[in-house]
C-alpha cells in the first residue's frame, strides 16, 4: 500500500484530500505546516508528498529546499499544491507535478496515480 | 481681488487647494502609503510606519479586498514584503481566485512570496491566542514583512475567554509588530453598536459600512480614530470595481480651507448672444460661476452650448459636463439651432463629458471633473469654460440631500481656484407658476444668476430671460423675450415685448429684423 503525506495548513483541504485518497486505497498521513512535515520526513519516507506552498512556520518552498539538500529526502517525489504558478526557484529545486488550487478530484487522482506508479517503477529498477 | 497675481503664486495656491489645504508629503519616511485611491489623502499621507490599525465592517463591505489591495500596492511601491494572515475558514485558493478578477492582482508576488499568505485558523483553534502570536512572530521573522494583515480578528475575540484577554493579545501583537517595524492592519467583522474593545489600544480605527439607501447599496469609509495625525473626518464614499477599492473623500471636507483668492486678472466671458451679453455688461467675469435656472425646455442647454462655443471662438477651451443629453444628441441639438458645437468638439476645443445619471457617486463626479481640469492646467494663459448640465445630475448622485449646499460651496470654490468660468444649469418646476428653486444654495454661491421662464399669452408660450443677480458688476435688470431659432438664440434688444407679455396686453408689436 502506497503511503502519501499531505501537508497543508488548511484543515478542511487536507481532511478532504485524505478521505479521497484513502477511498482509493492509499495510506495517508497529514501534517499542518512545514515544521511538522520536516519532522515527519526525518522519521518516515512516503511514496509521495502533496505539498502546499503557502503555510505557516515553514513554507512549502522552505520544505522543498530542505528536502533537496538532504540525502534522505532528496528523491521523494513532490506534487506542489498552489494557487499560482510555481517560480523558477521551485523548478530549480524540482517537483513532479503541480496541482493548481482549486483542483478537481479527478485531477488529484491522475496526478497521484501517475507519480506513485512512476515511483514504484523507479524503485523496482 | 481684481489685481493680477503672478502665475507662480497661483500655481502654489492651487496645489495647496488640490490637497484640501494640507501639504501631503509623498516622501515622508514616517508614513506608509496604502496606494488605495485617495485613502492616503484622507490620512494626510498614509498609515504611520509601524502603526496598528483596525478596519471593521459587515461581510461584503470590502475588508478583504482592502487588505489584499494594500499588500499588492505595498510590494509595488515599497519593494518590501507583506504577510497576509487569515483566521477565516475560507481557503487561500478561494480567496485568491476571488482576487483574480481584480486589476491589482498579480501572480508573481504570491509565487515569490513577496506577499506571504498564511492561515492561522488551525493554530488559533489548537493553540489559542498564544499560538497565534508565535505564528506571527515566526512569520515576521522569516519573511521580514513590513506590512501585515490579520484577517478575521473576530476569531480571536471568539477564542478569548474575556475581553481583557483579547485586549492583551492585541497589545502583545502591537509590541511584536513594532519590534519588526511592521505596519499592521487588523480586519474584523462588524461589532454592531458597541464600541470595539481593541479601539482603545490600536493606533487607528476605520469603519467600512455597507447599507441600502433605497434600492441602492451604499458603501462608506469612516475614520473614527487616527493617532498622531490629522485626517479627513466624516463618511467618505467607497466604490468597489475591478480596480479594487476606490474612496471618494467628501468634497466639502477636502476643500474646507480654500485660500482667500487665487484669481488671475479677470475679463468678461460673453455668451455669444448679443443682447444678453449687453445685459451682462459684456458677460460674467472669468473665474466666476453663473447659475442659469429655468423649467425644462426653457433653453438652458442652448444658452450653455452657445456659451461654450463662443468661448471656443475666442480661444477658450471648454468642457460640457452633462448628465441627460448623450454627445450625439447634444451635437444634433446644437446644429439644429445653428450653433457650431460639432466643429469645436472635433477640433478639441470643447470636450463633452457625459455620464448618465444612474448609479453615480457625488464626490466621484466632482473628482472626475476637478482632476481633469487640474490635469489641463498647464497652459496658464488660456481661460477655460465649463458648463454643468445640470445640477440635478449631482442631486441624483447623493445619498444625503443636506450635503448639496456645502458641496456646492466647496466645489465652486475649487473651480474659482482653477480660474474656470463655470455655468451651472438647474431646473425649476415645469408646471408651477411660482419660481421655486430646489437649490437656493446655488444662487448664493454663484456670482451671477440668470432666470429663464416661459409665459403664456394668447395661447402661445413665450420665453423670457432676466438677470437676477450679478455680483461686483452692473447689469441690465430688465426682462427680455428671447427666441431659439435655426440661427441661434435671439434675445430682444428691448424689454418692450416682454413688458407686453407680462402685462397681458394683447397688442401686436412690429419686430425689428435683428431683435
Amino acid at each position: 500500500m502506497s503511503r502519501i503525506l499531505v501537508v497543508d495548513d488548511e484543515f478542511d483541504v487536507s481532511q478532504t484530500l485524505a478521505a479521497v485518497l484513502e477511498a482509493q486505497g492509499y495510506q495517508v498521513d497529514i501534517r499542518e505546516n512545514g515544521n511538522e512535515a520536516l519532522d515527519y520526513l526525518k522519521e518516515k519516507r512516503p511514496d509521495l508528498l502533496l505539498l502546499d506552498l503557502m503555510m505557516p512556520f515553514r513554507s512549502g518552498l522552505e520544505v522543498l529546499r530542505e528536502m533537496r539538500g538532504s540525502d534522505k529526502m532528496r528523491t521523494i517525489p513532490v506534487v506542489l499544491m498552489c494557487v499560482v504558478q510555481p517560480t523558477a526557484l521551485h523548478r530549480e529545486l524540482g517537483y513532479s507535478a503541480v496541482l493548481r488550487k482549486p483542483f478537481s478530484i479527478d485531477t488529484l487522482l491522475r496526478a497521484v496515480e501517475s507519480n506513485v506508479r512512476a515511483r514504484m517503477v523507479e524503485s523496482r529498477l | 481681488m481684481f489685481g493680477k497675481k503672478s502665475n507662480e503664486k497661483s500655481r502654489e495656491e492651487r496645489n495647496i487647494a488640490h490637497t484640501g489645504g494640507e501639504d501631503v508629503r509623498s516622501d515622508d519616511p514616517g508614513r506608509v502609503k496604502t496606494g488605495i485611491p485617495r485613502l492616503d489623502h484622507i490620512l494626510k499621507g498614509g498609515f504611520l510606519r509601524g502603526g496598528t490599525y483596525v478596519v471593521f465592517g459587515p461581510p461584503g463591505c470590502g475588508k478583504t479586498i482592502l487588505g489584499n489591495q494594500i499588500c499588492f500596492n505595498f510590494v509595488d511601491m515599497h519593494g518590501a514584503r507583506c504577510a497576509y494572515l487569515t483566521l477565516l475558514t475560507e481557503s487561500h485558493g478561494k480567496l485568491i481566485s476571488h482576487l483574480r478578477s481584480m486589476r491589482f492582482f498579480k501572480e508573481e508576488p504570491i509565487a515569490t512570496q513577496a506577499i506571504h499568505h498564511v492561515s492561522g485558523f488551525r493554530v488559533l483553534e489548537k493553540e489559542g491566542a498564544g499560538g497565534l502570536l508565535n505564528l506571527v512572530r515566526d512569520t515576521l521573522h522569516s519573511t521580514r514583512a513590513k506590512f501585515l494583515v490579520v484577517d478575521g480578528l473576530e476569531s480571536i475575540v471568539a477564542s478569548s475567554k474575556t475581553e481583557p484577554e483579547f485586549k492583551k493579545f492585541v497589545h502583545e501583537l502591537m509590541l511584536l509588530t513594532s519590534v519588526y517595524e511592521c505596519t499592521t492592519l487588523l480586519c474584523a467583522a462588524e461589532s454592531g453598536m458597541h464600541p470595539r474593545s481593541e479601539a482603545t489600544v490600536v493606533d487607528g480605527v476605520f469603519e467600512l459600512s455597507l447599507k441600502l439607501h433605497g434600492p441602492r447599496a451604499l458603501r462608506e469609509l469612516t475614520v473614527h480614530k487616527f493617532r498622531g495625525s490629522d485626517f479627513l473626518q466624516g463618511r467618505h464614499e467607497v466604490e468597489i470595481t475591478d480596480k479594487g477599492l476606490q474612496i471618494h473623500p467628501r468634497t466639502e471636507i477636502q476643500f474646507d480651507k480654500p485660500p482667500g483668492n487665487a484669481c488671475e486678472e479677470r475679463i468678461r466671458m460673453p455668451f455669444g448672444v448679443k443682447s444678453l451679453d449687453h445685459m451682462l455688461h459684456g458677460g460674467p467675469f472669468s473665474g466666476s460661476s453663473t447659475a442659469i435656472i429655468g423649467a425644462p425646455g426653457t433653453g438652458k442647454t442652448s444658452f450653455g452650448i452657445s456659451y461654450l462655443v463662443e468661448g471656443a471662438r475666442q480661444g477658450h477651451p471648454g468642457v460640457y459636463f452633462g448628465f441627460y443629453e448623450p454627445p450625439p444628441r447634444l451635437i444634433e441639438k446644437a446644429t439644429a439651432i445653428g450653433i457650431e458645437l460639432e466643429k469645436y468638439v472635433q477640433n478639441g476645443m470643447i470636450e463633452i463629458m457625459w455620464q448618465p445619471p444612474l448609479e453615480q457617486y457625488l464626490d466621484s463626479l466632482a473628482e472626475q471633473l476637478l482632476e481633469k481640469l487640474r490635469a489641463e492646467q498647464l497652459d496658464q494663459s488660456r481661460r477655460r469654460r465649463l458648463f454643468i448640465d445640470s445640477l440635478a445630475g449631482f442631486w441624483s448622485a447623493t445619498a444625503y440631500d443636506e450635503r448639496i449646499g456645502r458641496f456646492l460651496s466647496a466645489f465652486t470654490n475649487q473651480l474659482r481656484m482653477l480660474d474656470i468660468t463655470s455655468l451651472i444649469s438647474d431646473d425649476l418646476s415645469l408646471f408651477k407658476p411660482e419660481i421655486e428653486v430646489r437649490n437656493p444654495e446655488l444662487t448664493s454661491v454663484c456670482e451671477t444668476v440668470i432666470l429663464l421662464r416661459t409665459v403664456e399669452l394668447r395661447s402661445q408660450l413665450h420665453r423670457l430671460v432676466s438677470i437676477m443677480k450679478m455680483r461686483e458688476s452692473d447689469y441690465d435688470s430688465s426682462i427680455r423675450e428671447f427666441r431659439i431659432t435655426k440661427k441661434g438664440i435671439e434675445v430682444a434688444s428691448s424689454f418692450e415685448s416682454a413688458e407686453q407679455i407680462l402685462s397681458g396686453q394683447a397688442r401686436t408689436v412690429r419686430r425689428e429684423p435683428n431683435a
